[in-house]
Formats: structure tokens, sequence, C-alpha cells
């Protein structure tokens, strides 16, 4: 210790001194290095670095710090996981932390030392491998128990089938008429004694278990027997809620009750009716097939197409022209016409060029049926096909079609479902494309299926062929309302001719691209079926049989959903808010009525549906609509005259994601009145009287369930981005590339769209971006080359551009994709059937997900509150005591 | 016993290579296939890994007892005898042609013959059974040469089964695709499919070997594949 360096750092040297006095040379060293350690590297201040080391030396006198050190840091990381890094930043509230901690832990660890550590845990073990043990025991039994009853059942139903159903429908008891109607009255009069007749609590309890008891064992059971006694059964207890509604809960009593009650009651009814309607409509689907096409093409009739188009892009009318124009069907027995409303001389210079004709007329009156109405009167085809200009036409549309009018001469349409292969706005938004059925996928299905067994097919405006004569017959297409199609077909059925329904896609579109325009496409169906039945109305009218009446009563119904729709998603708030009565009942009775219905017509729903509309997305889809279709409905219930023709626009972009605040308002009031009305219930809960608490727990848990599908209904509002100008469409047929250097590989078309198609190679390839590449595509034993750049790479990947091409290629290129006859072959068969389950977790997931967007996407001014209400729970949260951290438990 | 005939409408149109990779497909699919090069270039050889210095063939052997000795077996186990480097007449050929026929090979045997363009193939006794296929490319010339062809077959006696087979077409070429739309839809005996227009063809030859072990996911493949399911559906029939 020489003298110069007590000059140079003398603090550091008269300490070391003075520490060498108390203590060795080797721990004053070690003092030092801390210090220095703490003071430099851990940046604490001088008097804790200084007082640290003395800390840990006067601790080392009791504790093996050497060997607990890392124990001790392991022991804080895993009984505090939540004390906040670095510790120091937050040393007051991590006291607070540290405090709560420390009491949970303290009785936390107290209870498994109660026990023996070693009991405790494998009691743990026991009770947990218990439950699962029972219940995969039980999912087991279930199973067996399903498949069991299945064999079961359908080898007696089969048996029966064979035998009894068969002699019952041979019978001659049949023949005879006064015996016919004697059994089916008795039918009729045992159902009306199952409805009517007053039970006891118990005895509903003990028949409604009955049936859910059937319904069980019918579970499994494939076939339309089956089908046709769940459909009775829920009927059945349908009716008897219905009527025991009307009988029972009704509190005369209290004014507000009654009258909120019955507006619940008639909404219920509502219901009751469509339900009754669908299960009529749907009992036996058709499923026709096409029929089969003379050999000589000679007497095959003579096919306009019309394509109308108001204000649509050239380039979206172009795909379908040409298509259309590659339809399979003798050249000289086809004709193409553009019916241009918009007169754009750019239309009639392509038509000329691509070989179709273009009809204009000098006024543009009545809308879409006026245009058809005007080209009628020159062209003079035998029938008349109609797309709408963004529907592709595949080329075996008229061969799959065009048999039933051969097959019978009094067929007058014949309608194929409306394809979209680009997402609609809720699967969008949703981003459930090609997940969960969308909402046009149960009425072209199913339904529709369902109406062609009634011969009550609607016409779609689009994808049909129509016969001239029977046009002819009630004077052109129907004009007065603003969904001309619908009333066209509804006049054609009047005059006799029968409509026919092919569910085979034979034709493919955009859909609608964003929700509002989505909307007002309902609204202007929804107002149009409701001007058919004031002008035109078909319950009453001439020349309908009744099964087609009561398929015209449904689908109109189903557009008059939005009151009904509003009334269930505000019902429970009448008991919340206002202490309503709306159900009066005793909580025992609501409960054994309510719920076993509801499971008894939902599974049924399921059975029927299942591969059409998934559990509980119906609510969803109607929800959105339902405040939309309210009023313009019920104005042209009023007054049909109203109200005009507005085109559905298509093929847009949505650069920018966003949410449309404006078209999910009024979902917002409904959301914010039913979580306040949560917070009130929980607070009556909390303090109300007990005697209501089973009444108050069924109506918050009816607000929980609208909660979620309102949230979903929320979700479809944020609109998506859509970058791309033309949509890929998925598909999966081979092709080759022959690249420069004259390599001619084979490969897998996945996608295409007008102007590029997505190509896998089998084997690693070796493009760059801006090669050329020869593209060869077959249309039947046709090869067709077009030249293409590549755009993009991937392992196996290419993505072809196409450019600047002739309008004979541009016309192949969409022979050997959009007009692939099964380009669109596999679109029902992408979905497994509903679980109610399943589909339920899948709404509650999009509900989220919708109070996620709108918290994201909220204005600018509630951004600061939101922002401030989530970091204060996150900081909340932080001091709730927290488990421990195990590793391992079997160490 | 299967013959099938295979021969250019002209030359140069890639009938050897044809003849090599349709033996190799048929081979891959277990149909026992033996080659028989008719052709005095005699380079069938060459496309199943025979060396070029290897010039001895049936034409140089007196007897067929001593042809039989010029008989190769190549990788994927086809059978074939080159030519040889002697020249050999019409009947040489027939004699040729006809000792083959007679060899005691398996049931179910595939015997494809690669004949050279300016063979009268009426003078090789073809029978009912047996199937030639005459390969063209998508152009003028063959448009001419296939009227003649089919005149004659109009006046020959013809029994065995005449196909056309368009090889190399390219439909990036508006010439070849307007010919070959109008082959398909007025000719006869035209074959359904196409041998595609494929680089891997010429490049195999550059590995000694046939386009369906160098490439085996180009097109080539699965043209030559195509052919042989048709031929083999056609002898089904």
């Amino acid at each position: 210790m020489s003298f110069s360096l007590l000059y140079k750092h003398p603090i550091h040297s008269v300490f070391y001194i003075l520490l060498s006095i108390l203590f060795t040379d080797k721990l004053v060293r070690y003092i030092f290095l801390k210090f220095y350690s703490y003071f430099n590297q851990h940046k604490v201040n001088v008097i804790e670095a200084f007082t640290m080391p003395f800390i840990t030396l006067f601790s080392s006198l009791f504790i093996d710090i050497k060997n607990n050190k890392t124990n001790f840091e392991l022991a804080l990381k895993n009984y505090y996981p939540h004390l906040m890094l670095p510790y120091r930043s937050y040393i007051y509230t991590n006291i607070i932390r540290f405090f709560i901690q420390s009491i949970f832990l303290l009785f936390y660890a107290n209870k498994p030392k109660s026990n023996s550590k070693l009991i405790s845990k494998n009691i743990a073990h026991i009770f947990y491998n218990g439950a699962s043990y029972c219940l995969s025991q039980l999912r087991w039994f279930d199973l067996k128990l399903g498949k069991l009853l299945k064999r079961l059942l359908s080898k007696n139903r089969k048996r029966t089938e064979k035998s009894a159903l068969k002699t019952m429908v041979n019978a001659r008891v049949w023949q005879n008429k006064p015996i016919k109607y004697i059994i089916i009255s008795f039918i009729l009069f045992l159902l009306a004694v199952f409805i009517t007749i007053p039970f006891s609590l118990e005895a509903q309890a003990v028949f409604i278990s009955l049936i859910l008891l059937v319904a069980y064992a019918l579970k499994r059971v494939k076939g339309q027997l089956a089908t046709i006694i769940m459909i009775t059964l829920s009927v059945t207890t349908s009716s008897r809620y219905l009527w025991w509604r009307y009988t029972e809960t009704l509190n005369w009593d209290d004014p507000l009750a009654l009258f909120l009650g019955a507006g619940l009651l008639l909404a219920e009814s509502y219901a009751w009716l469509v339900l009754i309607l669908g299960f009529f409509q749907t009992i036996n689907p058709l499923e026709r097939k096409p029929a089969p096409l003379p050999k000589n093409t000679d007497s095959w009739p003579t096919v306009d197409v019309y394509i109308p188009t108001y204000n649509e892009p050239l380039s979206v009318v172009k795909t379908t022209t040409l298509a259309a124009l590659s339809i399979d069907w003798p050249a000289d027995k086809l004709n193409i016409y553009i019916l241009d409303d918009g007169k754009r001389p750019e239309f009639a210079e392509f038509a000329k060029q691509a070989g179709a004709g273009y009809l204009t007329r000098p006024d543009n009156n009545h809308a879409k049926a006026g245009n058809l109405n005007s080209a009628m009167c020159h062209t003079d085809g035998e029938y008349i096909a109609i797309f709408d200009c963004d529907h592709v036409p595949a080329r075996s549309f008229l061969q799959m079609t065009m048999g039933q009018f051969l097959k019978d001469s009094k067929v007058c349409l014949v309608q194929t479902p409306h394809h979209f292969f680009s997402a609609d706005p809720f699967e969008r938004n949703l981003n459930n494309h090609s997940k969960i059925p969308n909402e046009n996928m149960l009425f072209y299905g199913l339904i529709q299926d369902g109406n062609d067994m009634w011969d009550a097919t609607f016409f779609c405006g689009s994808c049909a062929v129509l016969k001239r004569q029977a046009l002819n017959d009630i004077g052109g297409f129907a004009f007065e309302t603003v969904t001309e199609d619908a009333h066209t077909a509804l006049r054609m059925q009047r005059a006799g001719y029968k409509t026919t329904y092919i569910n085979i896609p034979q034709a493919a579109g955009l859909a609608t691209d964003s929700l509002s325009a989505h909307v007002g496409q309902r609204i202007r169906w929804a107002r149009g079926m409701a001007q058919i039945f004031r002008l035109d109305n078909p319950l009453f009218g001439k020349g309908l049989n009744i099964p087609q009446r009561l398929c015209y009563l449904n689908a109109m119904l189903h557009f008059l959903s939005g009151i009904p729709r509003i009334v269930f998603l505000t019902a429970p708030l009448a008991l919340i808010y206002f202490n309503a009565y709306i159900i009066y009942a005793p909580f025992l009775a609501i409960f054994i009525y309510v719920v076993p219905t509801l499971i008894q017509v939902k599974t049924t729903n399921s059975r029927i549906q299942g591969k059409y509309r998934y559990s509980f997305w119906g609510e969803v889809y109607e929800s959105v609509l339902a405040w939309y279709i309210l009023k313009p409905t019920t104005v042209a219930l009023f007054n049909p005259k109203k109200g005009k023709f507005n085109v559905t626009e298509k093929g847009g972009l949505n650069n920018k994601e966003h949410y449309d605040w404006a078209i999910s308002k009024p979902y917002l009031v409904l959301l914010l009145i039913n979580l306040i009305g949560m917070l009130v219930g929980i607070l009556r809960l909390l303090f109300g009287d007990p005697s209501q608490l089973g009444v108050l727990l069924i109506s918050m848990a009816w607000a929980i369930y609208n909660i979620i599908i309102l949230g979903a209904a929320v979700a479809v509002a944020a609109e998506a981005r859509q970058v791309r100008h033309s949509h890929r469409i998925k598909a999966n047929f081979p092709a080759a590339i022959r690249l420069k250097n004259g390599h001619t590989l084979k490969v897998k078309i996945t996608d295409y769209s007008d102007n590029g198609v997505g190509v896998e190679t089998e084997h690693t390839h070796l493009c760059n971006v801006n090669d050329k590449i020869e593209l060869l595509m077959s249309r039947g034993n046709k090869q067709f080359s077009f030249l293409t750049y590549v755009c993009n790479t991937r392992d196996k990947q290419i993505g072809l551009t196409i450019k600047d091409l002739s309008l004979e290629k541009q016309r192949a290129f969409i022979q050997c994709t959009f007009s692939r006859a099964d380009a669109w072959l596999d679109w029902q068969n992408n979905f497994r059937h509903d679980r109610p389950s399943y589909s339920f977790k899948e709404v509650q997931k999009t509900s989220l997900r919708g109070f996620n967007n709108l918290l994201f996407h909220a204005p600018r001014v509630l951004q600061p509150i939101i922002k401030f209400m989530t970091n204060l729970i996150i900081y909340i949260n932080s001091f709730i005591p927290k488990r421990p951290i195990v590793h391992n438990i079997y160490d | 016993m299967q013959r099938i005939f295979i021969k250019g409408i002209k030359g140069g149109i890639g009938s050897t290579s044809v003849v090599a990779n349709l033996a190799c497909a048929l081979r891959k699919s277990n149909v026992d296939v033996i080659a028989i090069d008719l052709d005095a270039k005699s380079d069938l050889g060459l496309h199943f890994g025979l060396k070029w210095t290897t010039t001895k063939g049936w034409s140089n052997a007196d007897s067929f007892e001593e042809a039989l000795t010029h008989f190769y077996k190549d990788s994927d186990g086809v059978i074939f005898l080159p030519f040889g480097d002697k020249n050999a007449n019409l009947n040489d050929i027939k004699t040729i042609v006809e000792n083959c026929t007679k060899l005691d090979c398996k049931l179910g045997t595939w015997m494809l013959f690669d004949c050279p363009s300016h063979i009268d193939i009426s003078e090789l006794a073809l029978e009912t059974k047996d199937i030639l296929i005459e390969l063209v490319t998508c152009d003028a010339i063959c448009h001419s040469l296939i009227y003649k062809r089919l005149q004659m077959l109009q006046n020959v006696e013809s029994n065995w089964n005449h196909f056309f087979l368009v090889n190399r077409y390219n439909a990036a070429s508006v010439l070849e695709f307007d010919i070959y739309s109008l082959w398909q839809s007025t000719l006869p005996f035209i074959a359904p499919f196409f041998i595609n227009l494929d680089e891997v063809i010429k490049e195999s030859t550059a590995h000694r070997n046939v386009a369906l072990n160098c490439a085996p996911y180009s097109v080539a493949n699965d043209d030559f594949e195509t052919l042989a399911g048709w031929l083999v559906s056609k002898v089904a029939f």
C-alpha cells in the first residue's frame, strides 16, 4: 500500500485501511468487489451498495449462501411470478404484491401441509383422473348406446319400412277415402290432445323427458323416417309450449307485464309458425337430377342468353359474356345478348368483337324487368337464359338444365343455385370463408330443393332458364315490385306452369363486397316480398295449390323476422329492468317448458339443416339484418308502391380496414342495454328479493346468450381489407408450363382469377420473377397456350400473371378456367354436418372477436379511455395473487 | 404377343425416342417389352444406354440364331435388338420381323418395332391384332402426307389398327394449333392425345437415357404414360 495510491484514491484507500483492521484481506477484497459491482453495474446507490456486502456477510453466518443463492432466486421467481421486473423500478407496488402474495402463499402452502403432501397429491390425482375417467366413460357409454340404438332402430325400422311402411302405403285402406280421412283426423286429434291437455308440472316433466329420450334414441339413426319422427316430436313439443304460453302464462293483473308479455308471445308465435312452415317446406327435398337430352342436336331448342347490365364495369361483363359464348350448345341455336341499360359505346364495341348481340332501349323504365321485357321484343329464342353480369356460367349449363323442358312441356323455369366464389361480407369480416356454411347455403342447398318438392321453386333472377311461351302468357317479366324474379315465378305458377330447381352449381359470381351493400340487397328483397304480398297475394290469389301458398308464405314471413328478432334480443330485459313477469309462471315451470322444447327444436333443425346452416348462425345472420329490414317491410306492407329498385354493387375494393359504425349502430344500442341489464341483474342478484333468484338467473342466462349473438353481429361490421382487384378462385386441376429453356413441366393449378393463375410444381422449380412462361391448359381435347409472366415464386408455388391477351385467347382462358363444367361442383361437400356445441363455440369466438374489434376500432375520442381502462385492468390484475410456478410435480 | 409398329410419316419426327420412351413406360407398368430397331441409322440402342462403339446388330448376323446374340437388356429391363451397320433390304426386314414374332417369349410380351419412315407398311404382313402408329408433327408437309397415306390405305387391304399420333406439339404456335384443331375435327384414325414438345426428350439422350428416367416431373412423363395406357386399353378390347 503505497502513498501514491492513497493520494490518488483517498476515500477508497481510507476505507480499505479501516476495513483491513476488522476483516481479513480476502473479505476486504470481496467487499470492494461487491461494492463496485453493485455501484457500477447494477447502478445501486452508494449507501446500499456499500451495505449490501455486509448484509450478505452477516447472513452468511446463519445460512449457507453459497449453496442457497440460486435456490433463493429460483424460489423468488417461482413463488412470486408476477413481481414486476426490474424489481427496483416498481419498488413500492412490488412491496404490496409481495405482501399479498405472501399471505396467499401462507394459505396456499398451508393446505397441502395440513395433510401429508403425498396424500393430497394423490387425492387430487385420483379426483382429476376419476373425473376425466367418468367423463370418458360417459362419452363412451353415449357412443355405444347411440350405436346400439341405431342398430336396433335401423334394423327394426328397415324391416318395418319394408313391410309395415310399404304395406301401409299400398294398403287398400287408403283407397277408401272416408277411412283415410278418419285415420288422419284421428292422428290430428291425438296431436291436439297432446298439445292442449293441461299437465301438472310432474306430468309435463315426465312427458317432455319421454320425448327427449325418443329424440336421443334417434340421434344416430339416419333416414327420412327418423327425421319425420323428430319433426313430429318437435311440432308436438313446440305447439304444446305455445299452448301453455297462451293459456297459463299471461299476467292479467299487471298491465305492463301483460303488454310486454303479449309482445313476446306474438314473437314466439311468429317463430313457431316459421318453424312449422319450415318443417313443411323441407320435409322431403326433391334433389332433382338433370334430365338427358336427345342424341340428335337438331331437336334441341333455340336459346337466348340475356346478360343485363346497368353500371358494372366492362371487365366484369366481359368474363360473363365470353363464358356464355362458350356454353356447349349448337352454335346456330345459341344467341348471347348484352342488355345494356347504361348504353355505353365500349360495350357495343366489345359485343361486336366477341360475336354477341347488344341491345339497348330508349328509356330505363322498370329497371331490370323492363330491360328484359324490351329485349324479348328483339329476340326470338324459344328459351331465355338469364345471367346477372357477374355470374360466369359453366359450359355445361344448358345441357344440365334444358332436359327438364323437353321432359315436361309444362315446365317454365329451371333454376340453378347462385354460387359465389368470393367471400360474402359475413364470411370475409368473420374470416370463416368455407369453414361455416354461408347465409346463402340454406336457401340454395335445402329450401329450394324443398320448394321443388311442392312445385314452388322461386325464380332468383339469375342462373336460370325460362320458357318464352310462359313469359308471353303472363305478359312478360313482372315489373310491379322490386323483386321482379319472385313475382314472375309466382305469375307463371298461377298460369299453371311448373318451376324446377337443380342443385348443381352451374355458374358462379361475386358476392357483395361490403356489409352495407349486402344489407341493401336484403332490404330490396324484403321490400319486394312485402310488395308481392300486398299487390299479388299468393295466399289468397287464384291458381296455386296449398303447399305452394305455404311455401310463399314462409318466404314472406322470413323477411318479416325483423320485429320478432328484436323482441327476442330485448325480452329478458323486461324482467331485469322493470320486474315485469313476461312469462308469468314459476321458475320450475318455465325451466321445464322452455329448455327441453328449445333442445328438441334445435336438435331437429340441426338434423335437417346440418349441412347447410350451423346451429346459432341463423340467429347471427338474422340479428344483423333485423333492424334494417324492419322498416322497409313495414312500409311496403302499408304502401307497396313506395321505394325504387336499387342496384347491388359488386366487385369493389376495401383498401382500408375500417369499422362500419353507421351500420352497427342499432346493435351497439341493443348491446349496450343488454350489458347494462346484466349489471342491473347482478346488483339485483346481490341485493334483491331472493325469491326471484331463479327467474332472474334464467333471464340473465338469456341475456348472456343475446349478448353473445349481438357480439357476433357487431363483429360483422368490422370491414376486413379486400386488396385483390380480381378474386382468386381455388382450383385443383392439371396443366403444364413450358419454360424458356424448352422444359415442359406438369403442374397443378391451385387458383385462378381473370388475370392470373397460381400453379404448383411437383418438384422445386427454378423460375424467377418476371420470367416469361408458357402456360398450357386443356379444355376437352384441345390444348391452349397462354403467355404469362412470373409474378411471385415460392418453393413449389409459382404465381403467373396474364397480360394483353387477344380476345380469342381471353375466351380460351375463360373456357379453361371459369367455364369448366366441374369448376363449382365441390361446393356443398366441403362442410361436415353441424355439431351444435362446436357451432356455439364458433359463435362465441366470433362474438369475442366482435368485442375486440369494438375496442380496437373505437373512435379517437374514446381511445384514451379504453386504453386507460385496459391498463387499469392489467394493473389491478397484477396485484392478484398468482399460483406459484411448479415445474414438474413428479420430480 | 402384341406387336406395335412405330414409324414417322417422314424422317426426323422423333419416332426412335417415342419407341424408347414408350418401351420404358410399358416396362414400368410391368409389361415385358422387346424393342427392335428396323432403322438403318441403328440409333435405338443409344436411348437405352448402349455405347456408340457397339455397332453390331441383327443385320450383321447371317442367321437368326446368330442374331439372338445381339439382344441387350437395359437397366429398366427393356430387351432390345440394334440394327447393326450392314445394309438390309425390305426382305431382310420382313424376315427379322417374322423371326422375332416366332420368338418363344413370355405370354403378354409386347414387341415394339422402330420402323424407318420410307418403309412400305403393306409389305410387312401386318395382322388384325397389330397396331401401327404413324407419328406426325403439326405442319403442312405432314398434312399432305397424311392425306396421301389415307388414300393409300383406301386402296390397300389394310386390316391392322392404324393411328396417327402428333409428336412435338406446341400449342403456342398458331399454325400448329390450327392444324391440330383441323385434324381433330376431320381426320380419322387420329389418336385422342398428343406428345408435347419438351426439351427433356432431347436432353435425356445426352444422358444416354429416356425422358421417363431423367425427368419424372416433366410433361413427357405423363404423355408417354398416357400413350402406354391407351395402347393397353386398345389391346384389351
